[in-house]
Formats: C-alpha cells, sequence, structure tokens
C-alpha cells in the first residue's frame, strides 16, 4: 500500500470512528433525556449485578436452596432479615435475589431465541410475499397464535417433565409468532420503499435486502418491544412456576415463591410480598426502559 | 444500433374494478449519448414505462429492447448483473429512494461493491471520492445520513449511487420535481456534464417542460398510455403540433416576454385527465380537445410523419391528416 | 402606497419554534403591508418561513411556535393581542387556501359536511337553518366552476380528482374570505393543466370579488403570472420587495439574481448553477445577513451586521450591505 493511501484510510478510518462515537452520544443523550427510562435501567442495572454475584450480595447465599432452621421461622421483616423468613428458617431477602437469577435466564434464553427466529422467519416472509414461503411461515405463525398462550405454555409443561428449561421452551414456543407478524408487517411496506427498489437494481442479493436495507429501518421496533416483551417474560414464567409446572421447590424462582408462601397468606404476608414486589419492580424496569428505547430511535 | 428500442409496449393492471391500462401501445428508440424525455400528466403512463425498462413490471405486450436483446420480460430479480449494470435508475423523491439509516459512504459503497468488485477498500474510497468530486459534491458528506442532507445534495447522491456501476443509460423519474429551484439547478447541470463526459443516454421522465428544454434531446407527449406527439426539442418547442401539447405549452406560466412569444396562441386547458381503467374512444385527447371533430371519438389517429429539418417530427391526429383522407377513414 | 387603505400589516415579526432542547429562531423581523385590492407574492424556497409567516397572520402556529417580537394588526388593529377580534376577522374577513388538498380534507367527512363546518362558524350570528346553509355552500361550489355540485356536495374527498379537491378547498376558503385570500402553494401537486385552471380560477374570484390576495410560492412563474407586489424571503427575512416586473428584470439582491437565473426557461437551455450550501440552521442560523456563507459576494460586514431594507428605486427594496455602500454602480451589473 502506498503511503498516500495508508493515510486516506487511516483518516477514513478515524472519521468513520468519530461519527459513530458522535451517534452513540446523541442516541445516549435522548435516552438519558427521559428520568423515566434512566431510572429504569438503573434499577435494571442494580438487578442484574446482584443476580450475578448473588453469592456475595445475598445476605445469606446458603438460605437459596434447600436449608432447614426451625428456630428463625416466621419472622416478620427486621434489620437482619429485610423481607423476612420463612416457614423453614430462610431469608426471604437472599431468596429474591437468587430468584432474579431464574427470572432473568429466563428473559435471556426465552429473548434471545424468540426475537432473532422470529425477525428472520418475519423478514423472509415479508420479503418473499406473495410466494409459498410466506405462506408456510405465515399460516405455521397463525396455528401458534391461535391457542392461547398460556394454554400451550401448560399443556408443553404438563406433557414433558415441569422443570425450568421446559417452561422456558414453551414459552419460546408461543412467542415467536408476534416477532415474526410484527416484522412481516414491516418488511411487508418497506419492500416497496424506493431505496429497497434501488438496491435491487444494482443487485444487492435479496439476503442483503433483507438484513442490510430492510432489518435497519426495523430495530426501533422490534428492540423496543423486546423489553416490553422482557417484563411479559417475567409474568409468564412466574405464572407457569405458580401453577406448578416450572421451577419446582426448593428452587428460588420468585413463581415459585410465590406459589409456596402463598398458602402462609394471610397471617404471614411478608413471605409472599418479598418475591411478589421483586417481581413487579423487575417488570417495572422493563417497562420504563422500553419507553427510553423507544424514545431514542423516535428521535433520529 | 439504438441502446434503447420500444416497440408496441402494451402494460395493463388487473385491479378489482376491472384493467388499468396504464400503458396502451407505444414505440420510441433511444440513441447512444441523447435524451427522451417522456412528458405527461399524471396518469399518462410515463413512469409505468420506465419501470417496464427497469424490470419493476414486466410488459404485458409489445417489446423492450437493450441493445437488441429483449428485456421487457425479464423481472429485475431475473436480470444477470451485467444487464443490471448497464441500466440504472434516479427516483424522484430523494428522501425515500436512499436508506435513512446508512451514511452516504455505505449507500454508495453497496454499489460499487457489487459491480467493481476486486477493488480494495482503498480503491474503493479513491474511486467514490473522484465520483463525489465529478457531480459537485464535498467529500464531508461521506459519513452524514441522508436526513442531514439538504434536498439537492441528496439527489445528487442518489445520481452517484446510479453512476457508481458505470451504466449506458440512466433512468431518470421525475428527477427534480421534489426539488427547490437553486437544488434544481445543481442537479440538471449535473445531469448535464456526466452526459457530456460519459455519453450516457438518459430516459427523462417528466411533467416539467423547463427541465425538457434544459436536458432533452427528443421529446414524447404521453396521455393516458400512448404517444401523440414525438420530435426533436428544438422542433418541438418551436412547432408544437398536437393539441394536447399546445395545451400543456400555454399552460406553463412563464417568466419572459420571449418565452411568452414563444407559446403557441393560448389554448385554455379544461377538462382533467380521465381514468386509465375507461379511455374515451377514438381519440384520448377529444373530451378535452378544442379542435374536436366528428371522427376523433370515433376512430383513434394515425401516427402522421411530418418533415422537419431535426429528422422525423410524429403526431397522432386527425388535424394533420388531410381532408380527403379523412373522407376515407370515415367511410 | 399608504394613502390608500391598509389592510394587512405585519411589523417586525419574529417567531420562535421550540423542539427538545433547541430553539429554532425562524422568522427575524419579517415586515409586510397589503391594502384593498392588492395583490402581493412571497416568494421563498423550502424552509425559507413562508408557511410560518401565513401561520402567525392567521394564528395558528403550532404549540411549539411563539410569537416573540412584532406586531400584525388587521385594519389597525392587533390580531396577536386580541384574541377576539382574530376569531372575528377569522371568520369574516380572511380565508385561506392549503398546500395540500388530500391533507386539508378530512377523508371520513363529505364535502357537504366540510362546507357546512366553516359555513356555521362564519355565519353564526345569522340563525340560519340548515337548508340555508346547504344553497350558500352549493353556491359557493358553483362558484369554484365544479361541475354536477349535487355529486360533489355528497362526496368524500378521495372519490374527487386533484383538481377537484383544490376547488373544493377553494370553496371553503371563500366561505370566509370576504376581505383577503390567504394561498400557500394551492397548486403544487397539481399537474400543469390542472395548475393552470386553479391559477386562472383563483384570478377571476379575486378579480370579481375585489379581494386582496397573498399567494406564496416557491414557483417563479407563477407569481409572476399573478401578483404585483413581491416580497423575497431567504431563512425567515424578507430580503427584497417591490413591483414584480421590476424584480424579474433587476433583482438586486445575489440571492433573488441566482434563483432566477436558476430557474429553468423554455427559450434556452442555459441555467444557473444553482446555489451552493443549504438554508440555514434555524437553531444556530448565521450572524450579519443570513445569506453570507452561500453568498458569493459576501463581505467582512455581511458576517456581522444585519442589513436592513433600503429604497432603491420607486416600489423597490432590498437588504443587502452591497447596496447599503455608496457607489451602486459597482454591484449594477453584478452576476
Amino acid at each position: 500500500m502506498k503511503a498516500e493511501d495508508f493515510q486516506l484510510s487511516e483518516e477514513i478510518i478515524r472519521k468513520e470512528r468519530e461519527m459513530r462515537r458522535e451517534s452513540i452520544k446523541r442516541a445516549w443523550y435522548r435516552f438519558s433525556r427521559s428520568k423515566l427510562s434512566m431510572t429504569g435501567l438503573i434499577i435494571l442495572l442494580a438487578i442484574i449485578i446482584s443476580a450475578l454475584f448473588a453469592e456475595y450480595i445475598a445476605p445469606y447465599p446458603s438460605h437459596a436452596g434447600l436449608y432447614i432452621n426451625f428456630r428463625d421461622a416466621y419472622q416478620p421483616p427486621s434489620l437482619r432479615h429485610l423481607m423476612g423468613t420463612d416457614m423453614y428458617g430462610r431469608d426471604v431477602f437472599s431468596r429474591v435475589i437468587f430468584g432474579y437469577r431464574y427470572a432473568l435466564m429466563m428473559v435471556g434464553m426465552v429473548l434471545s431465541i424468540v426475537v432473532p427466529v422470529g425477525t428472520v422467519l418475519g423478514l423472509l416472509a415479508g420479503y418473499y410475499r406473495g410466494r409459498w414461503i410466506e405462506h408456510l411461515i405465515m399460516r405455521l405463525a397463525d396455528i401458534f397464535v391461535s391457542v392461547p398462550p398460556l394454554v400451550l405454555a401448560l399443556s408443553i409443561c404438563s406433557i414433558l417433565e415441569p422443570n425450568v428449561f421446559n417452561a422456558m421452551l414453551a414459552v419460546t414456543l408461543m412467542w415467536w409468532p408476534w416477532y415474526t407478524r410484527m416484522v412481516y408487517s414491516l418488511a411487508s411496506s418497506l419492500r416497496n420503499e424506493p431505496y429497497v427498489w434501488a438496491a435491487k437494481a444494482l443487485g444487492v442479493r435479496d439476503i442483503n435486502i433483507m438484513f442490510r436495507e430492510l432489518l435497519p429501518n426495523m430495530l426501533g421496533p422490534i428492540l423496543t418491544k423486546a423489553t416490553l416483551d422482557a417484563s411479559w417474560v417475567v409474568l409468564i414464567g412466574a405464572a407457569i412456576s405458580f401453577l406448578g409446572l416450572g421451577a419446582q421447590p426448593p428452587t428460588p424462582d420468585l413463581g415459585t415463591m410465590i406459589s409456596e408462601y402463598s398458602a402462609y397468606l394471610p397471617q404471614y404476608w411478608w413471605m409472599s410480598l418479598g418475591p411478589a414486589s421483586a417481581l413487579a419492580l423487575l417488570i417495572l424496569a422493563f417497562n420504563f426502559l422500553g419507553d427510553g428505547i423507544r424514545d431514542v430511535f423516535a428521535g433520529e | 444500433m439504438s441502446i434503447l428500442k420500444v416497440e408496441d409496449l402494451k402494460k395493463y393492471f388487473i385491479v378489482p374494478q376491472g384493467v388499468v391500462r396504464a400503458v396502451d401501445g407505444i414505440d420510441f428508440s433511444l440513441e447512444e449519448g441523447e435524451t427522451l424525455a417522456l412528458v405527461g400528466e399524471s396518469g399518462s403512463g410515463k413512469t409505468t414505462t420506465a419501470h417496464v425498462v427497469m424490470g419493476f413490471y414486466t410488459a404485458t405486450s409489445g417489446s423492450v429492447k437493450y441493445r437488441d436483446i429483449e428485456i421487457g420480460y425479464t423481472p429485475i430479480e431475473k436480470r444477470p448483473l451485467e444487464l443490471r449494470k448497464e441500466i440504472q435508475i434516479v427516483f424522484q423523491d430523494p428522501a425515500t429512494s436512499l436508506n435513512p439509516k446508512k451514511n452516504v459512504k455505505d449507500i454508495i459503497d453497496t454499489a460499487i461493491k457489487i459491480h467493481r468488485k476486486g477493488l480494495s477498500s482503498v480503491e474503493r474510497l479513491k474511486f467514490m471520492l473522484s465520483l463525489l468530486e465529478h457531480i459537485g459534491l464535498s467529500e464531508d458528506l461521506l459519513f452524514k445520513k441522508p436526513h442531514e442532507l439538504g434536498g439537492g445534495e441528496k439527489q445528487l447522491v442518489a445520481l452517484a449511487r446510479a453512476l457508481a456501476p458505470g451504466p449506458r443509460l440512466l433512468i431518470l423519474d421525475e428527477p427534480t420535481s421534489a426539488l427547490d429551484i437553486s437544488a434544481q439547478a445543481r442537479v440538471l447541470n449535473a445531469l448535464k456534464k456526466i452526459q457530456e463526459e460519459r455519453k450516457i443516454s438518459y430516459l427523462l421522465i417528466t411533467h416539467d417542460l423547463g427541465v425538457v428544454r434544459n436536458l432533452a434531446t427528443y421529446v414524447a407527449i404521453m396521455y393516458l398510455g400512448k404517444i401523440y406527439e414525438y420530435a426533436h426539442v428544438d422542433e418541438f418547442f418551436n412547432r408544437p403540433l398536437h393539441p394536447y401539447t399546445q395545451m400543456l405549452l400555454s399552460s406553463i406560466p412563464t417568466l419572459t416576454e420571449e418565452e411568452e412569444k414563444l407559446l403557441p396562441q393560448r389554448i385554455l386547458s379544461r377538462g382533467e385527465i380521465p381514468s386509465p381503467m375507461n379511455p374515451p374512444s377514438g381519440c384520448r385527447f377529444h373530451p378535452r380537445c378544442p379542435f374536436a371533430m366528428d371522427i376523433c371519438k370515433k376512430k383513434e389517429p394515425p401516427t402522421m410523419i411530418i418533415k422537419s429539418e431535426h429528422g422525423s417530427h410524429t403526431v397522432k391526429c386527425w388535424l394533420y391528416v388531410n381532408a380527403h383522407e379523412r373522407n376515407l377513414n370515415k367511410a | 402606497m399608504s394613502e390608500i387603505e391598509t389592510l394587512l400589516e405585519v411589523k417586525d415579526l419574529y417567531v420562535n419554534y421550540k423542539s427538545y432542547w433547541y430553539i429554532y429562531k425562524v422568522l427575524n423581523g419579517v415586515s409586510l403591508k397589503i391594502s384593498k385590492g392588492e395583490k402581493i407574492g412571497i416568494l421563498g424556497e423550502s424552509g425559507a418561513g413562508k408557511t410560518t409567516l401565513l401561520k402567525s397572520i392567521l394564528g395558528i402556529l403550532p404549540p411549539q411556535g411563539r410569537i416573540v417580537k412584532g406586531d400584525i394588526l388587521y385594519k389597525g388593529r392587533s390580531l396577536i393581542h386580541d384574541k377576539k377580534y382574530l376569531n372575528e376577522v377569522r371568520r369574516s374577513s380572511i380565508g385561506m387556501i392549503f398546500q395540500d388538498p388530500l391533507a386539508s380534507l378530512n377523508p371520513v367527512f363529505t364535502v357537504k359536511e366540510h362546507l357546512l363546518d366553516v359555513l356555521k362558524v362564519v355565519y353564526k350570528d345569522h340563525n340560519y337553518k340548515e337548508s340555508d346553509l346547504i344553497s350558500i355552500a352549493t353556491e359557493l361550489l358553483k362558484e369554484v366552476m365544479l361541475p354536477d355540485v349535487e355529486r360533489v356536495l355528497n362526496s368524500y374527498p378521495f372519490q374527487l380528482s386533484g383538481g377537484m379537491r383544490q376547488r373544493v378547498v377553494i370553496a371553503m376558503a371563500l366561505a370566509s374570505a370576504k376581505e383577503l385570500l390567504l394561498a400557500d402553494e394551492p397548486t403544487t401537486n397539481l399537474d400543469v393543466t390542472i395548475q393552470d385552471q386553479i391559477l386562472r380560477l383563483i384570478e377571476r374570484l379575486v378579480n370579481e370579488k375585489n379581494l386582496s390576495l397573498i399567494l406564496v410560492s416557491h414557483a417563479l412563474g407563477l407569481l409572476f403570472r399573478m401578483v404585483n407586489t413581491l416580497y423575497v424571503m431567504y431563512g425567515g427575512e424578507i430580503i427584497e420587495y417591490g413591483d414584480a416586473r421590476k424584480i424579474l428584470k433587476e433583482p438586486l439582491h445575489p440571492y433573488t439574481k441566482m434563483l432566477l437565473i436558476s430557474a429553468p426557461r423554455l427559450t434556452s437551455s442555459k441555467i444557473g448553477e444553482g446555489i451552493k450550501g443549504n438554508p440555514p440552521d434555524y437553531r444556530n442560523p448565521p450572524s450579519g445577513c443570513r445569506f453570507h456563507p452561500r453568498c458569493p459576494f459576501a463581505m467582512d460586514i455581511c458576517k456581522k451586521e444585519k442589513p436592513k431594507l433600503i429604497r432603491i428605486g420607486p416600489d423597490h427594496y432590498v437588504a443587502c450591505h452591497l447596496y447599503s455602500t455608496s457607489d451602486l454602480e459597482k454591484t449594477g451589473s453584478g452576476i
């Protein structure tokens, strides 16, 4: 490479990086402008960190699973036990922190499968509108959508062994069609934009049109939906566990805990209040965050 | 050999209410390095014609030949890369023809990557910079996104993208009608300069006769899917023959007295273009024509060739068929 | 001009828009005057502030927009400070033709409902019955030369062609335009033959009813055909005004000159180079003369001082430092 060429490419790489940094800065500005979305982000970060380092943060890490100490059972909230203790004398607060682990794992696993799969299928169906592939994908999606989600999840969990993994599988199976449908409708309108025709005229391959021309213009709605859906996943996961078809005791899953402890209502209210409010906090955080992400993309 | 030859091209669309005859049997040819302007009001079928040439639609019947290769029935997806390289398009509205999420560099780079394989990234960049300079864009724009550009700049970026593959035929679909006057002048000048230097042929789709005057070599006037007049641009403005052409010309608000003089004696515009779903019988312009005769309602006029110093001037109008022949035709 | 009754006067108007954390300083001291029966045109490219000016006059600025300084007088009384008077004027004196007929008509209402809505407000003191209003509506539609009025009355906007829709919009404007008609790019989306029909219609109506007209457009030919006095706007300021024919023949401001030679003519295939650069960024407008970054003749003073409108000849004013110095000759043959 000639020296001047080298200089030119260095220059361009530098400028490109500068521009990228600039646009990230602007996006962050749009996000951070809203106090609500900042609150959501901070709460979520706190939850993620405490879940990751639960062993070090939870005051009684050993209380997470099987642990019995009847002497400390049924204690109301106090400084020693922020959310009180349960019928086996376990610290509810510690269990809630471990519970976040399962909730976040569920969100992560489900969304990391559902969002890409649903998006790709939706892109294919939307871009190849009118071909057999559209009918195949969309009718399949219709079938999954036509079964009430909870019923589908419950039947999967009851056929298979009830555990955390199967609960995730069930939620994943019922969730992808919603992304497929959304992306499908976006793609089938965007594919008639002149810039897509220009790409076709240039000879850009279909796969590149889908992923480089169409997809970037859909990221806003997809990410916003994903964040808002995260809270739904948490909720549905908890519901499955609550009904006894997900994680089994003594797994410290939030839904399982609420289910277990609800038997002790109303006298030992603190037992279920802890995991229930933890659940509410997580859902709230995701919702606030979703609003912020929508603003980031809307502001462009 | 013409670069583009269209013969008896028809494009019908079937809609629930019936058949839309958007293009209903047109012929024209375009020579290397020249510009043919297809002029007409909305609903005249000019854009449909351009899109058939591009392969966005396929023809219903007739033929579209690019250098003697039939392309009218090959949709864009099925066209080989070598053919796509040859024919490029600039759309009307640069706000929608550039991907809003990409910056200028990525937009143009896409075109270069496909059609100039084997170039290193620095070579591509150099090529891009020389292209931008050629059409009068500053390299500061390279990392800007379309919404950060002015209308004229956007259209010039779209032009750069279309030029990057090295096309021989450029379709300009209302290239300046979304632009302000000062931006329009920049784009028109860039188009002229490029044609002079690269001898690219333009198929210009427009409704603006001012743009036609500045860019075109030949003009074809379309109305409801048919071409009613065709002439060299000088001949066209000096001697417009068809009543519709005259109506179009006299509808233009003029700036100077010289322009005023150029225009035909004022033929007041009246009526509106009917739906192409059920076009009027005979000559399709007859309901709006101040000179309409009986025969105009009944029979489609033949295409008459009138001699001129700039090659053939054709007009499709009964007024130019002599009375004797008209009577024969009636009988 | 002042001997004749002044109808509307805009005095040193400043309008800002607020969006997010930015303040867009759009109108920057705009003044204009229109007398009874006068026809004035406002020429400017997109983003010059033309529509903002019209909206300020009618008091229909969006909530982000604010008049920060200046006044708008109608027959000598302020429209800004007297909301009641503003409503009265809007109801019975001024009518406006909006740019996009499809956007200014509501797709779920028929033409009749649109017209009745307007007429009910215009004639709210008259105690008219609905049948009276319908007959007024019919008259209005006949006046704008719509054929088959009965059918049009009961049509929805999408059932009409572009030209017919614009005629309906004109009819709605006529209902309240007893003295002044404002038209914002009335023919932009129409074909040239239809544009001609609509312009002839507006011309006829204005003459017959002795209305004053403010026509806003970016199309040079259209303005020169329709108006006597022309105001040229750039970057939220009036940079030149005067007799339309005179401005066309001898434009003074560099912007006007460049604009005029940039317009394609039917007589020759040569046009100017256009104007490099983009319209000003209103968040941070150029200091001094807002045109200076794009002006080939920019001098030091242009960056520092905003030029005032000065009288160059009878009926011809320009705001440019090239003319504020003593020797006018050096710029006479400018471009």
